[in-house]
């Protein structure tokens, strides 16, 4: 399938082992000593056939023996299909419909696949959650695939083995169960999202009755079904249509990047965000949160308060709401009922901002909808429920239908509880066998269960997992896992829809999947990938033409019509109060220091930490790689007595140069302590510390082995996510983190324009003018830029090098500001995409990350309690470009289409150009980054229409013009020579899940990209250098609410 | 030697202060015709060594990638374009000495002149090591000259790197071939005190034939006259042209048209005080105090204190200008280079070139040889943070968001290093065998070539209406 050759002894020199015989024969050796071979003063005398080819042959084997190492030429070997596969024509990629599920719940996927690799990952529009769009966890899967740290065959007592020992053991063992029932046998696994391994695990507990079976994943929504279970008596998700949203209160919810169904939600929220569409539809958003997430960045009003302080505000706006009138029907005393006021007085939120957030989402009534996040306490998502039946917004702003992971997974406690119960279970000896499902427990749980220890005491753990990590050591058996794009399987995604994943490739070691592994170990009727997800599709399709419709899943990536249908919620009395005085006993005491644990916006709950894409990957709000911190806020990093190494000296950033190392602070939560540097994040709340739980792997590949901190050594199963049990104190310990933007302030440069939607709509044309923010010199006489000479797009072709930019399709971008949420999906999109090396903590530190786009991150306003403002920085593509000026070997040029083009082999390495770019967007390679590849699996990943750059070169952003080149072709075949627009998609724009980045030919007037080019809003970043760059932006407007402006003011 | 016919030796402080011509051969020739003392030779070997470090250096550089040194995005330069413009402002002073003072006629520029044309040449070797070596691709550097070949491969003529390398080339061309110029009659003077057959050829071969008749030393000081003029606006265009690598870029703080006068005035500035660091060294060690005397030690610290001054100058100017402009990102480059993460560098600059060589109003101090020693060292210090914090200025640009740090690696600090290896091995070599002072020019300024020297009963006027 593949004609990549992976074995590394496979050089060169084993190539021309062919001519062995002749370079070993003493005629060979005389005629390397002579200047010119024999034959070649012969051939006068009349060339014989057999002369001729005995001096090519040995003209052939001189360059074979003589080819010095430091000549750099790829050595590849060229292979004809033997049979050539269906409708495959070499060069050109295909895609696949496939879906990847992470916690239970499917995303579908397209993955495109060159010759049998798959390569980069695309989001499936018709799966309801992608929409076309993807995750970061979505793109960085295609690096996973080829992780060479994978596990590749079976593995015992730490010693290499064999399926078939496996085998042969496991079958012995679980005989002994049959008989028994399955007394002592456990199995642990994180949430199921796949409806045909849910009927193989039936399948399980039916065969061995006695066995248990424990679900647990650090980062679930448990408090959500058991909240909204609480009032309405049903195992209901919440569905939010954004879309119809004209107020929106988030409590505490990353909806746009971290909440289920993220992809769907941004997109929708997004929508309701032009301001073109007028005070009346343009929706505003209320952020009420602790530390600043990105959907927090593109809130109109963001209340920062302490942790244990978010539940109180929504009860105070519930009471308020109340007090304004609106009905809460079955729930009015109880919520009555609920004290909040003396706690949050604490916290500085004022009555009169509740007052008229409360107003404010009465009035609009019916078109409002509360969002609660998944890190809140059950009683805040039953307040929240009952808000939005009361505010009659169900079936209008927001659906409910049937949880498709408790469909999946059952009924159960908690995950927190499930997994203690395991693990009280492990302690008392109970536990005889250990079957663990892509689950790494050793690790990513609370230390309170001391998980790992009890892991000693189980006889058998048999341990199904991607990689050798902390479980797996305390394994018996460890078993590698296949991966997604590995295996058939299927999933359920947030809202029921069910796709079918096909594999991409054939396994790349000797791996299983999950549900293989079980069909087994419980004599299953099937054991193929294949068999299982197929039969088990088969059963549910009684009745029709299964192989028509299969084929047709298979193709759409979707089962059409099968998300669930909204139900309507029912209605419990009692709930509140009841999870009130639960709430209440775990609930912080006021005052005094908190420390909040969520996910990892980049590894999760640490499965990704050997994803070296995702390790390099900036965090969005801080934009640190490599490692997580404790963030504290600017107040409290003064008060503890760390600020000195953090600020620098005006505080409009942390330090870049006068300390590199950080400090080190000591965190105790409960008795618990570890040790982790300190970070400063303004925008976070006072008294309240932020640890990203996923850090701190003490054993998986070498990628992730020893990075950051351990966050899970100081939590708690009991109350994971919040604790008000806290102290922290500086150690004096210093730490090196590799930050890749230190600066917060914009320094009043006009970079990121924003207004009021206000005063936009007062005047469209002047709110983001060049005339307002900043101006390059206009003639008054043409009206145009003052030049020097000529410009390029007005030379018409006259000159050497110039070209007419009013002829011809002319690229251009446009990157909305009030769609982006700052995700750095586009990043990770584009690294995929482009051959992006990962350089490494140490020259991310030296400033040397390579990625073609950076998520420029800048916080306005006062440093306790900023506004967050983003925005995607890559090369504008300028038509004055000055990059082109100052490279002496002209290896930075222009195309005709507008595009500054990179000739890598022609570029010296002067890095001159990069230091003019005034938005510094050009990358070195330093290093041979691209080494790392080499005789790797890693380079399976590699786009084969992107040149791998060497050391020495510069690189940057090129519009994927592979892509735009590729259209070219296909409308060109078709005898078109103009490309249609959206006809090309750049990495980035595509990944987008909110459409924020619009690609096109700007010469085409009716052209999305050239209609965006003439909005009030555009704007290009330092115009006024008059580079004319091609990439502007769409200034920011907030709609704020002037009643709270006034309160704040 | 064109004489200035009316310069009269009495009104003047003595240039040399010697007995007779043979005295000043045998000062000059005899070091390079006796055997190297001790001193020498554990210079030669400490300069060996610090040589083979920076081609270590440079070889490491090679292998591994230009990632070895400290230089990043933002900060695509660092100490490599720092060290070369470091360098190359030093030559100038060489230039300056021999040219420009030859052609206004300042006679006590020929105790010193050889010295600095040498200092050029070797300034410029090390120089010119820096731009060859911070390429990504040293081994296709060859696509920055204009060779025709097969691969459409044609150079950027818009670019200052590459009228850089005119720059550099033509000047240092033009400099071996001033110093050689220069050479002729001396090495002849060698030639033929030579003892050995061997000395006595080579000798013979660079001296081109020398026989000191009128008519050599007429072509001489035509040639010498023409080189002169050639290399005058070398000493301004080539720091002009280095300095348009940053003038013409867009970055703040480096696109100001000031830079080539205040880069010429702070490349003067720096030749002259290293001319004069060296100066003290030999002049100790080779005893030539009859030849190098106070005044021309003063002479030169009142350049200093000119071009110092003009420095200073060009410092006030632009912090004015950029707070004239009203351009935010121009206020804030020279708010940061004074203020911000690099301060320190800002500062030392300041009180190396601006303070320090304002000591030099004091006579006592011009004419201390100590004081005047640390000044100069002072003022190459200076001069080298001058570059650095211009270099630096990359750090923080327009884009708050792409701002970075800089921090040297032991590889850059190692090679700069290293260069004082290369130029010291050159210098000392230099200093050994050939002749360190303008053996016939030196002649030339002493009361002996004079034509009334000794016709003291004759009133001094008297020399035209004699008809000599």
């Amino acid at each position: 399938m593949s004609s990549l050759n992976l074995d590394p002894k496979n050089t060169g020199k084993q190539y021309w082992k062919s001519l062995d015989e002749l370079g070993e024969a003493p005629e060979f050796k005389n005629f390397l000593e002579r200047e010119f071979p024999e034959g070649a003063s012969e051939m006068g005398n009349g060339v014989s056939r057999r002369k001729f080819l005995q001096v090519m042959g040995a003209g052939m084997a001189l360059a074979g023996v003589s080819g010095c190492k430091m000549v750099r030429r790829p050595e590849q070997n060229i292979l004809p299909y033997n049979k050539m596969p269906e409708s495959l024509i070499p060069g050109v990629p295909q895609f696949y419909a496939t879906a990847m599920t992470v916690g239970g719940e499917a995303v579908g996927l397209l993955v495109e696949s060159h010759e049998g690799r798959p390569t980069k990952v695309e989001g499936n529009p018709k799966h309801p959650s992608s929409l076309g769009a993807t995750g970061k966890y979505h793109q960085a899967s295609v690096l996973g695939l080829y992780d060479p740290d994978r596990s590749q065959f079976p593995v015992k007592g730490g010693q290499s083995s064999d399926w078939s020992v496996f085998w042969s053991e496991a079958d012995a063992l679980f005989a002994t169960y049959k008989q028994n029932g399955g007394q002592g046998l456990r199995f642990l696994s994180g949430f199921i999202g796949s409806p045909s391994l849910a009927d193989v695990k039936a399948h399980v507990l039916k065969t061995y009755p006695k066995a248990v079976w424990t679900t647990f994943e650090s980062v679930n929504r448990d408090a959500q079904a058991q909240g909204i279970a609480a009032v309405t008596g049903a195992a209901l998700d919440p569905h939010y249509k954004f879309e119809a949203a004209k107020r929106v209160l988030s409590i505490d919810a990353d909806f746009t990047e971290a909440e289920s169904d993220h992809l769907k939600y941004g997109k929708a929220f997004v929508s309701t965000r032009n301001p073109d569409l007028g005070p009346e539809k343009m929706s505003r958003l209320y952020v009420v949160e602790s530390q600043f997430s990105p959907t927090g960045g593109t809130a109109d009003h963001r209340l920062r308060v302490k942790p244990s302080q978010v539940v109180n505000v929504l009860i105070l706006v519930a009471k308020e709401l109340a007090g304004q009138g609106l009905g809460l029907g079955e729930w009015t005393a109880e919520i009555g009922a609920l004290t909040a006021d003396a706690a949050t007085a604490t916290a500085g939120v004022s009555a009169a901002y509740i007052k008229e957030l409360a107003k404010d989402i009465l009035e609009n009534k019916g078109a409002s909808v509360v969002v609660v996040g998944k890190y809140q306490p059950a009683l805040a998502h039953a307040i929240g429920h009952v808000l939005n039946v009361a505010l009659g917004s169900v079936g209008v702003t927001v659906e409910y239908k049937p949880s498709a992971l408790k469909a999946l997974n059952g009924e159960s406690a908690g995950s927190y509880e499930s997994i203690a119960e395991l693990a009280a279970a492990m302690g008392s000896g109970q536990v005889e066998t250990l079957v663990i499902l892509d689950a790494n427990p050793a690790f990513g749980t609370p230390s309170d269960l001391d998980f790992a220890a009890k892991l000693a005491k189980v006889k058998h753990v048999i341990n199904l997992g991607p990689e050798a990590n902390e479980t797996s050591a305390l394994s018996e058996w460890h078993l590698p896992l296949s991966h997604f794009m590995e295996e058939w399987g299927d999933g359920l995604g947030y809202d029921g829809t069910a796709s079918i994943a096909q594999p991409l490739i054939q396994p790349l070691y000797a791996t299983q999947g999950v549900a293989e592994l079980l069909a087994g170990l419980s004599g299953f009727e099937h054991r193929k990938s294949h068999d299982i997800v197929k039969e088990y599709w088969r059963k549910q399709a009684s009745g029709m033409d299964f192989e028509h419709k299969w084929r047709e899943c298979l193709h759409d990536g979707v089962i059409a019509r099968s998300a669930y249908a909204p139900a309507h919620p029912g209605a419990v009395q009692g709930g509140i109060a009841k999870l009130a005085a639960a709430h209440a006993a775990k609930a912080p005491k006021a005052g005094g220091l908190e420390i909040i644990f969520r996910a990892h916006p980049n590894l999760y709950d640490g499965r990704y930490a050997n994803n070296a894409w995702l390790q390099e990957l900036p965090d969005p709000i801080t934009k640190l790689t490599w490692d997580n911190a404790v963030f504290v806020s600017p107040s409290l990093a003064d008060k503890i007595g760390v600020s000195s190494h953090l600020f620098n000296k005006n505080k409009t950033g942390t330090s870049m140069g006068e300390y590199r190392h950080r400090p080190m602070v000591r965190v105790t939560v409960g008795g618990k302590s570890m040790e982790a540097v300190a970070w400063i994040v303004p925008g976070l709340s006072d008294e309240t510390i932020l640890l990203h739980f996923g850090y701190g792997r003490r054993a998986t590949g070498k990628v992730g082995t020893g990075t950051g901190f351990d966050a899970y050594a100081i939590m708690n199963s009991a109350s994971p996510f919040l604790s008000g049990d806290v102290k922290v104190e500086s150690t004096g310990g210093l730490y090196e983190v590799a930050c890749t933007q230190d600066h917060w302030s914009l320094e009043g440069r006009p970079i990121v324009r924003e207004a009021g939607l206000e005063g936009y709509e007062e005047n469209k044309e002047e709110a983001f003018s060049e005339e307002k923010w900043n101006e390059h010199p206009v003639d008054p006489a043409t009206g145009k830029e003052r030049s020097l000479w000529t410009e390029a797009s007005e030379a018409k072709g006259g000159d050497r090098g110039t070209y007419d930019f009013s002829q011809g399709m002319q690229w251009g971008m446009v990157i909305d500001l009030n769609s982006c949420t700052g995700c750095n999906t586009c990043l990770l999109a584009c690294t995929a995409e482009n051959n992006i090396p990962v350089v490494g903590k140490e020259q991310v530190l030296r400033g040397r990350e390579m990625h073609w786009i950076r998520l420029d991150r800048y916080f306005t306003g006062s440093i306790d309690n900023p506004d967050l403002v983003f925005q995607p920085m890559t090369c504008q593509q300028c038509e004055n470009a000055p990059c082109e000026e100052v490279c002496p070997v002209a290896a930075t040029v222009h195309s005709h289409e507008g595009l500054n083009d990179m000739a890598y082999n022609r570029c010296v390495g002067t890095r001159y150009c990069s230091n003019n770019c005034p938005y510094k967007v050009r990358r070195f390679n330093f290093f041979n980054y691209t080494n790392q590849w080499k005789n790797s699996p890693l380079s399976m990943q590699k786009n084969p229409d992107v040149t791998v750059r060497f050391r020495g070169v510069m690189e940057k952003c090129t519009y994927c013009v592979q892509r735009i080149n590729r259209a070219r072709i296909q409308f060109k075949n078709k005898g078109q020579e103009t490309i249609p627009d959206g006809a090309v998609t750049p990495a980035c724009a595509q990944a987008c899940p909110t459409d924020a980045i619009v690609f096109g030919n700007i010469n085409d007037a009716s052209s999305r990209v050239a209609k965006l080019k003439s909005h009030p809003r555009n704007y290009g970043v330092l115009k006024d250098l008059n580079t004319k760059p091609r990439t502007t932006y769409l200034g920011r407007v907030r709609n704020p609410n002037k009643a709270i402006e006034k309160i704040q003011a | 030697m064109i004489l200035h016919r009316d310069d009269d030796p009495t009104r003047r402080p003595t240039l040399v202060e010697t007995g007779d011509f043979h005295e000043v051969t045998d000062i000059i020739t005899i070091p390079a015709e006796t055997k190297p003392t001790a001193t020498w030779v554990i210079l030669l070997l400490m300069s060996l060594s610090l040589l083979s470090v920076m081609v270590g250096m440079i070889g490491y550089l090679f292998w591994e990638g230009t990632g070895v040194w400290g230089v990043n995005v933002p900060v695509g330069w660092g100490w490599a374009i720092v060290n070369f413009v470091w360098w190359i402002g030093i030559g100038h002073a060489g230039t300056l000495i021999s040219a420009i003072l030859f052609l206004f006629r300042q006679r006590w520029r020929t105790a010193i002149n050889r010295f600095s044309e040498a200092m050029t040449i070797f300034a410029v070797m090390c120089a010119g090591i820096f731009p060859g070596i911070h390429v990504g691709r040293i081994w296709v550097i060859y696509f920055v000259f204009p060779i025709p070949n097969s691969m459409g491969v044609w150079p950027n003529f818009r670019s200052p790197l590459l009228w850089d390398v005119f720059a550099v080339s033509t000047y240092f061309t033009v400099s071996v071939l001033f110093w050689y110029m220069g050479l002729i009659p001396d090495l002849a003077t060698f030639r033929d005190r030579a003892t050995t057959k061997v000395r006595g050829f080579i000798l013979s071969i660079f001296a081109l034939g020398w026989r000191g008749s009128a008519r050599h030393w007429q072509n001489y000081e035509r040639a010498y006259l023409i080189l002169a003029a050639i290399s005058t606006p070398l000493v301004l265009s080539v720091h002009s042209i280095v300095s348009f690598d940053f003038a013409v870029s867009k970055v703040p703080g480096w696109h100001t048209t000031i830079f080539p006068p205040y880069f010429v005035a702070g490349a003067v500035f720096s030749g002259f005080a290293l001319v004069e660091t060296l100066l003290l060294i030999a002049r100790q060690v080779f005893g030539l105090h009859k030849v190098v005397r106070m005044h021309h030690l003063d002479n030169m610290n009142k350049f200093m204190l000119l071009t110092g001054s003009l420095v200073g100058y060009a410092y006030g100017m632009e912090l004015f200008i950029a707070w004239y402009s009203g351009n935010m990102y121009e206020r804030f480059a020279f708010y940061n280079r004074a203020l911000g993460e690099y301060w320190w560098s800002y500062w030392i600059m300041v009180s190396c070139n601006v303070i320090a060589p304002q000591l030099f109003w004091f006579k006592k101090i011009r004419f201390n040889i100590p004081i005047m020693f640390i000044i100069t060292i002072l003022i190459n210090i200076g001069m080298w943070f001058e570059r650095f914090v211009i270099v630096i200025t990359l750090h923080a640009d327009f884009l708050p968001s792409s701002w970075g740090y800089y921090r040297p690696t032991w590889v850059d600090i190692w090679t700069y290093i290293g260069t004082f290896g290369l130029f010291g091995t050159f210098f000392l070599l230099f200093l050994k065998y050939l002749p360190q002072l303008a053996i016939a020019e030196v002649k030339g300024v002493m009361p002996e070539a004079n034509p009334h020297f000794g016709d003291d009963h004759h009133a001094p006027a008297g020399a035209n209406a004699k008809g000599h």
